[in-house]
Order: structure tokens, then sequence, then C-alpha cells
């Protein structure tokens, strides 16, 4: 599947929704704390108004391919998934299954999985996040997570 | 070079055994696991050098792991919301605190994520005075020609020093007041950058730490130091207070464990870092560094003292 | 001459050259690691070196720090992730090289010229200290503003579509780095209520964000690597000897680079992040066909490596002479140094020059040992990311960087910064929003907001502060510098579409 965008029109839009967030959160702050961002949002503001005059006039949509989108929306997913339970379950309890799941969706897009493929992602997901954990905690000293979970 | 520096290891390495002759005093129930230590700053800093020269001497003393760990961010703050919010208070969780930081941010941000009042202070182990201090070619031989000239020219002598309504600041602002003197305060990132300012000519004198002043030794002057009396590494700096003016203030550095930990811990702690500052004299005393024991009440004596010489400046 | 020789042989002792080999060693794995910086690696050092005599603990330190600016380029080249933001440019032509499955030869070209680096650095650090030091001291509040704007310019040359589209990028990323404490002015902005947001978004939180993530998410798309060695020409070897070729076919290049890294690196605070984007821009500005950077031209990848290599010791200048950390990696050698009873200055020289040139001499030596050490790490380190399924080494990726991220300020929050800038990235990336001059952005907004805000403050006594940006000699000769590389940027794009 393939669709055609304006990527100068997008990109403008983009850029003044972001100028847009920051504007209307400036707060109450002092000169010496506005002034830089300030006229960097307008810095902002004109370039994203020109990429959107630019895109209505004169833009070319670009021809973008959205195959395998369902895997990205599968992998944000997994990400947010992966986040929430290295805070309220534990790091080690969440990655091994979410590693596996990960590699085994991605296999699988290359040919059907044998039964032999789940004990192989799951050793191997055992061993990378255990011993990647290891040596962040044991040689390279982080703060133990704050889960009730190992 | 090599043997005093050999000399001078064993030395401390000595002490530390001395330390841990004293342990079995401490003997109890506790620690029972790896001792977690936050440093709300970045690696390389005074309060970072500091945690790393303790982190072997309590290992030794207390006969479990301590973890340094770094959080930084927003001058300290981050952590110390975070400490106050999550951590447990059983005294395995310490976290350096400083002053006036822990002051100043709750008042003067809207929200700082955390209150003044809101750890127990084990100690205040250090204490670094402010100086000021100008490039050793300028023409201010003491403060009182850098008062005459900033009360002539107004804002127009520049004064750098570290973070906005920090210590150094405060300081400033304090000197204005006293002084009478009309200056422009610059603030720069950190101490890092200070030594370049100064010797580079971009600022006219720097409100710093002791340590700093002892540090860049003869390209600086040291026109005054905001401590009772003058320092022994020091000794031709006069004080604030000689000159006229009641000025004492600096940077102290100290460790605190959350709110509701059991007192016998938190003094047994106390004791520790009390018993490992005789070891680090030797070497950071000759830095610039005083090394002090404020706990107890008197820690949080010190909170409401700082809040009311300092409090008008950060509601202004 | 006596000191000199004094310094080498209380260098060349087995002991000192098992340290160096180590800490080089140490140092290489760690830079690989995205996320974990050589400010990080030296931290973790520290407790070490206080067991050990000053000379000892300091050459350890430059070792470990060689080691991990120089690690920073395998990953830039295997999976264009940059390992440390000095290896940012690294990954401009490094990783289309790795996808011609060039990949071994990328490396090879990379260590020689991070040698070559981190002997001209030490070189000039041994030979030109002094007057490299009083240079560095001519840079105040104004200069800085004007430096970070002539670094601004680098998006026209360095965006690889369209420059307008550069711009924002540029124009984003210094608005994600007004987040948080403002430095000057001590407020609160633009955390949105959040208080973890005070801690503003970390650079290197931003780079991991904006650079793996997509490459992760597009691997996921492609369901393959991001090198393919069935599609490529394969393993083409190290080709040590094209490789050294290569790197000395093009001896301006090299002599820029260096040069450039040399001075970019003494000015404080503008430390490695920017150092090879300079060196990369200047080598396609000189080049004859600037058209083939980007698609895997040596001479950009040279550029890059060799500089950040200069930088390391090139930092060391204004450290060693006046006490100036150059780089955040100094300001801890500079604890360390202190803590030994050692004061930086001219009298380090003077009083305890067998210490203080023995320290230089092994960084030249930690230079030498990438070689070695740099060609059979940089195997292993090959062979595994090939040898690995895509649908492993994609997880493995996501399992390191978010533990990287975590480790950098021990903070969960940025972990999810980093994901969440890493998803968005990945988005306008499909726009031609590219992530280097969002990087770019975030990393001169600061010097930026500094320089101009302290200018302006130290003219509060004029009747207009902001003419005091004008007023230096250096702020106006990196004024002109900045027209005329805008001029240079424009100019030949207007010709070229006239023919």
């Amino acid at each position: 599947m393939r669709v055609r965008l304006n990527t100068e029109l997008l990109g403008g839009l983009f850029g003044m929704a972001l100028a847009a967030i920051f504007y209307f959160n400036r707060g109450n702050v002092g000169f010496l704390s506005a002034v830089f961002p300030n006229t960097v949002l307008a810095i902002l503001g004109v370039l994203s108004a020109v990429l959107i005059l630019r895109g209505l006039i004169a833009g070319e949509p670009t021809t973008l391919s959205l195959e395998g989108t369902g895997s990205v929306l599968f992998g944000i997913a997994v990400m947010a998934l992966w986040w929430i339970g290295i805070k309220y379950v534990g790091f080690v309890t969440t990655s091994v299954p979410l590693f596996a799941a990960l590699a085994l969706v991605m296999k699988r897009r290359a040919g059907p999985l044998a039964p032999r493929d789940y004990l192989i992602a799951l050793a191997v997901a055992l061993v990378v996040v255990g011993g990647f954990f290891w040596v962040f905690t044991e040689v390279l000293g982080i703060r133990p997570f704050r889960a009730p979970l190992l | 070079m090599k043997k005093t520096m050999n000399t001078s290891f064993a030395c401390m390495l000595g002490a530390a055994a001395g330390v841990a002759l004293a342990a079995p005093a401490y003997a109890q129930d506790f620690p029972e696991r790896a001792i977690e230590y936050i440093i709300p700053f970045n690696p390389g800093g005074e309060s970072d050098i500091t945690a790393r020269m303790q982190e072997p001497m309590m290992e030794e003393a207390l006969g479990v792991g301590v973890n340094v760990r770094h959080q930084p961010g927003g001058g300290g703050a981050v952590a110390w919301a975070e400490f106050q919010g999550n951590a447990e208070p059983d005294g395995h969780e310490i976290i350096g605190i400083n002053l006036p930081h822990i002051v100043g941010q709750p008042i003067q941000r809207d929200n700082a994520g955390y209150e003044t009042e809101g750890f127990d202070i084990i100690t205040w182990f250090h204490f670094t005075p402010h100086v000021l201090v100008v490039r050793a070619d300028s023409p201010f031989q003491s403060l009182e020609d850098l008062v005459a000239f900033a009360k002539e020219n107004p804002q127009s002598l520049t004064v750098g020093g570290s973070g906005t309504f920090s210590g150094n600041h405060l300081e400033t602002l304090r000197m204005e007041q006293l002084t009478e003197a009309d200056v422009t305060y610059i603030p720069f990132t950190g101490t890092g950058p200070l030594p370049a300012a100064i010797l580079g000519g971009h600022v006219g004198a720097v409100i710093s730490n002791s340590t700093l002043g002892v540090q860049m030794g003869d390209d600086v002057r040291v026109l005054a130091v905001a401590a009772e009396e003058r320092l022994d590494v020091l000794p031709d700096a006069p004080t604030f207070t000689e000159l006229g003016y009641d000025i004492v203030g600096g940077t102290f550095r100290g460790v605190a464990a959350p709110k509701g930990t059991p007192q016998e811990r938190i003094d047994m702690l106390a004791d520790l870092f009390t018993d490992m500052n005789e070891t680090m004299a030797e070497r950071q005393v000759p830095m610039g560094f005083q090394m002090t024991d404020i706990r107890g009440q008197a820690a949080v004596d010190l909170l409401a003292r700082l809040r009311d010489q300092y409090g008008d400046f950060l509601t202004q | 001459m006596d000191v000199l020789i004094a310094a080498a042989l209380a260098v060349m002792q087995p002991h000192m050259l098992l340290i160096v080999l180590l800490g080089v060693t140490a140092g290489l794995f760690v830079g690989a690691l995205p996320g974990l910086t050589a400010t990080m690696a030296l931290a973790l050092m520290l407790p070490f070196t206080f067991a050990m005599d000053a000379l000892e603990g300091l050459v350890a330190l430059g070792a470990v720090y060689m080691g991990t600016i120089y690690g920073g380029a395998f990953t830039a080249i295997l999976i264009n992730t940059p390992g440390t933001p000095s290896s940012i440019a690294t990954t401009f032509d490094g990783h289309p090289m790795a996808k011609q499955g060039r990949a071994l030869e990328a490396i090879s070209i990379a260590t020689i010229a991070s040698v070559v680096g981190g002997v001209v650095g030490v070189t000039f650090l041994l030979l030109a200290a002094p007057p490299l030091a009083q240079l560095a001291l001519k840079f105040g509040p104004s200069e800085m503003f004007w430096v970070a704007i002539l670094g601004l310019t680098l998006i026209g040359s360095l965006a690889t579509g369209s420059v307008l589209k550069g711009l924002l990028g540029g124009a984003i990323g210094l608005i994600i780095g007004t987040i948080g404490i403002s430095p000057i002015g001590g407020e609160t902005r633009f955390t949105f209520g959040w208080v973890p947001l005070q801690a503003g978004i970390s650079l290197i939180v931003a780079l991991i964000g904006l650079f793996v993530i997509p490459e992760l998410l597009s691997m996921m798309r492609q369901g393959r690597a991001a090198i393919d060695t069935t599609t490529g020409l394969g393993d083409g070897g190290f080709r040590f000897g094209t490789a050294l070729r290569t790197v000395f076919a093009k001896p301006v290049n090299l002599i820029r680079s260096c040069v450039v890294g040399q001075i970019i690196a003494i000015i404080p605070g503008a430390g490695g992040s920017i150092t090879s984007l300079v060196a990369y821009n200047e080598a396609k500005r000189g080049s004859d066909d600037p058209d083939s950077f980007g698609k895997g031209n040596p001479e950009g990848l040279v550029a890059s490596e060799s500089s950040n290599n200069v930088m390391v010791a090139g930092s060391m200048v204004p450290l060693l002479t006046l006490g100036i950390p150059g780089a955040p990696p100094d300001a801890v050698i500079l604890g360390v140094m202190l803590l030994h009873g050692l004061r930086p200055g001219l009298d380090l020289f003077a009083e305890t020059g067998v210490l203080a040139n023995g320290f230089i001499m092994s960084m030249g030596l930690a230079a030498l040992m990438l070689i070695p050490v740099g060609l059979l790490g940089g195997r292993l380190i090959y062979q595994v990311i090939m040898r690995t399924p895509h649908y492993f080494l994609v997880p493995t990726i996501l399992v390191i960087t978010m533990l990287g991220t975590y480790a950098l300020r021990n903070n969960l929050v940025d972990v999810a910064l980093m994901l969440g800038l890493g998803v968005v990235g990945f988005g306008i990336r499909g726009l031609g929003l590219d992530a280097a001059p969002i990087v770019l952005g975030l990393i001169l907004g600061t010097i930026a907001e500094q320089g101009y805000v302290q200018t302006i403050l130290g003219g509060m006594a004029m009747d207009i502060p902001q003419l005091r940006l004008l007023e230096n000699t250096l702020s106006q000769i990196l004024i002109v510098l900045t027209v005329a590389v805008i001029g240079w940027t424009a100019w030949p794009k207007s010709r070229r579409r006239k023919d």
C-alpha cells in the first residue's frame, strides 16, 4: 500500500503545532528566562508558516510506502508496555516475555514458526535480558528499579 | 612525587582501617543490605568526588556495599523530589543535600517537587565559605576599591557566579544590600566555567566557593571571605566581618535520609560521617573545605537561619 | 628535555602499559553502548583511581576517555546509532559504507583516523598548550553566542533534503532544549506542570531516541536488518592497506579535520559534541564532489573520527594549563587531580613535569593502542551484530538502549522521553525532518542562550545592551565567518539552478 503525502505541508503543520503547544505553556517567567525561547518560537512559527505556504502553493506530494505499518504499530505498543512493565512490575519479568514476543512476531513475517522457535526465543530472551541486566546493575552500577519484582 | 602520593594514600588506608575498628560499636540489625547513596548532581563535581571518597570507607565500616548513584537535573530538585516521594525510610537510602539549594528552590519555584523540611537530616559534614575573587592583575586591591567603583559606576561591574538564586547569587545580593555597591550578577552553569570567566576577563569579579579561591592560587586575588574567621588555606584574605560587613555564608553539603527513618540509624550514620570527616580532612582541608558536624536540632535551625537571611531576596 | 625522557620512562613501565590496554578496552565497549557516555565511564573509574598513585590514576582515566570516544564509532557505523554524541557525524558516511558491505573497511578507516587524531591532539598538547590556552580564554559569552550561531549554519549543508526542513528541524531542537530550568534566570519553564521535566531533555536522551528508535522501527517495518549481508557485498574484510591509503590519500582533509578538532576542543563548553559535525562539514565543503557525502564517502568518516579523537587530548589544553574543563569528562579528571593535590596551571608542568608530560604521553599511547584493540574489538562487535538474526537484534538493542538511557541519570522518566521522542522522530523522519539538525539545535541552543543572555546582562550599564554582542574582535570575526558560510551555502545552489 502506498500513500501520496504533501510532506512540506505536513512538516509545516507539525512545526506550527509544536510552536503552539509551547506558546500556550510559556507560563509567567521573567525576561531572562523568556527572551530566548520567545525568539526561537518566533523563528519556529515563521519557518513552519513558510513550509505550509510552500506546501499549499508548490507542494508536490511524495509517495510513501505504508508497507509494514502493522509491525511498526506493534513495535510502538511493545515499547509502551515495556516501559509500564519496568515501572510497575519489574525489569526482568517484563523484558523476558516482551523480548520473546517481539522476536517471534518479527520472525513470523519470514515464515511459519516451529514449536522449537518458541523455546529458542525464550532462551535467548533470558540470556540477553539477564546478561545485560547483570552488567548494568553489578558492573555499571545503575540504581535498582523501584518495582515490586525483579 | 610518587612516594608522597603513596604515603598519603597509606595514611588514608590506615585511617579507614581505624574507622573499621570502630565498626563493632555500630553493629546491630542495620544495615542488612547495600546502601544507596544518591548524588543529585553530575559526576566530577565536589559532591560527587566527596561521595566517591566516602564510598570505600563506608563499605569498610558498615560491612555492606555502598552504591553511589547520580541523578542530576534541575539543580538537584529532580533527585530530591523523587527521593521524598519514593525512598524507603529504613536508612538504606540516603541522599546528598546542599544548602542553600534546598532552602532556595522550594521558595523560588512554583513547584520544585519537594519540601525543605521533608528530609531527616543526618549531618551537614562540609562547609565551603563564599569568597569574592578578582584576577591577579585587577585594579581592585581591596573590597573597598571594588565597592567604591561599583557605587560610582552603577551596574557596570560584572560579578560571575554559579546559577541563579543559588548561594553565589544570594550572597551577591546580600553584598549589594550591605555595601550599597551596584553590580550586575552574571550566572554561569556550575563552577566549571568560572575560572575561564575570570581569567579571560569576561567578568570583573567572581563569587564562588573557597575551593575555587584555593585552586586558582596566584592567578587570582581573594578580596574577602564570607566566613567567621580567616581560613588557614587563605591566610591573607580578610573576612567580610573584619571589613565591617556582616556576611557569612557559603555552601553546606550534607546527607539526609527519608522522613521517618529510625533515629538510632540516623545517629549511627551521623557518627560514621563524622568519623570519615577526620580522614577526609587530610585531603580536603588543604583544598579549601571546612569539616563540620551539624546534626539534630542544629541542622534544622540552620535551615531557618538561611531562610531568614535570604528569604527576602527569594520572594522579591 | 630531561623531563620528557623521564616522563616517557615513567609511562613505559609494563604495569602502565597494562593500565592503558585495559582502559582502552573497557572504554571501547562502554562507548559502543548507546547511553553510556565518557563522563559516566570516568565517574565509574573514580574509586579505582583513589587506590592508585596520581600518574596511574590519570593514565587510566585518559585511556578510558580515548577508548570511549573511539568506541562510539562502532555502533555509528554498524547500526546508524552514535554511541556517544561525538560520533554523530560518523553515522553520515560510516553507515552507508556498512550498507554497501564495507563495514569492516569503514571500521579500519575509523580506527586509523582515530589514531591519527589522537596522536595529533597529543602533539598539540605537548608543543602548543600555552598559546592555545590563551586563545581559549578569548571565548567569552558573546563569542560563545556567535560560535553557536555559526554552528547552526551547519544545518544548511548537513540537511540531506530540503534546507528549509533542515532549518525547521534545528528550530525544533532549539525549542526542545529550552524545557526545564532556564540556565539564566533559574526559572521553571515548559514543564507542563510535570515535576520531572525540571531536568529538561538531556542531549543523550534525545540522541538515543531520535537515532536508535527510528532505526529499530524501520527494521521492524522492513522485516530485516539495516545491514543485510545477503543483498550487500558481504564481508569485504578489513582491507587495512586500502584503508591506510584511503586515509592518507587526502592529507588536506586529514590535516584540516585535526586543526578544526583542536580549535573546537579548546572552546570551553562547545565540547566534543559538535567537533565531528564541524569537521565533517568542512570536509564536505572542501571536497570536489560534495554530493557524494552522506552516501558512503570515506572522507566524511575520516573527518569525523580524526577530529573527535583530537578533541580528547585537545580539551586537556585548557584543563591542564588553566584548570578549565573543556568538555564534561574533563571535569572528572580535574576532580581527580585536585584530590591528589595537583593544581592545574603552568606550575603543573614546572613542578610536576614528569607527571604532567607522562599523562599526556600516555594518551598518545592509548591512541596507538586503538589499532590492535580496535581491530579485534571491532571484529568481535561486527561478528556479533552480523550473526545475530534481525529478529533478535532489534529486541536486544532495545534492552540495551533502555538500560543505557536509565543509567544516564538513574531516571525512568528519561526512558519514557527517549521512547516518546523516538516514535515522534520516526514519524517526522517520514516527512523529511532528519534527526541530525534536531540534535544540533539541542546542543547549540543552550550555548546560544547562555551566551546571549550573559552578554546582555554584562551590558546592563549600556543604553542598548545588545550592542555588546558586536564589541569584541573575535565576535566580529565569527560574524564574518557566519555570513560567509551562509553565503557559501546559498550561492552555489542558486547558480546550479540557473544552469
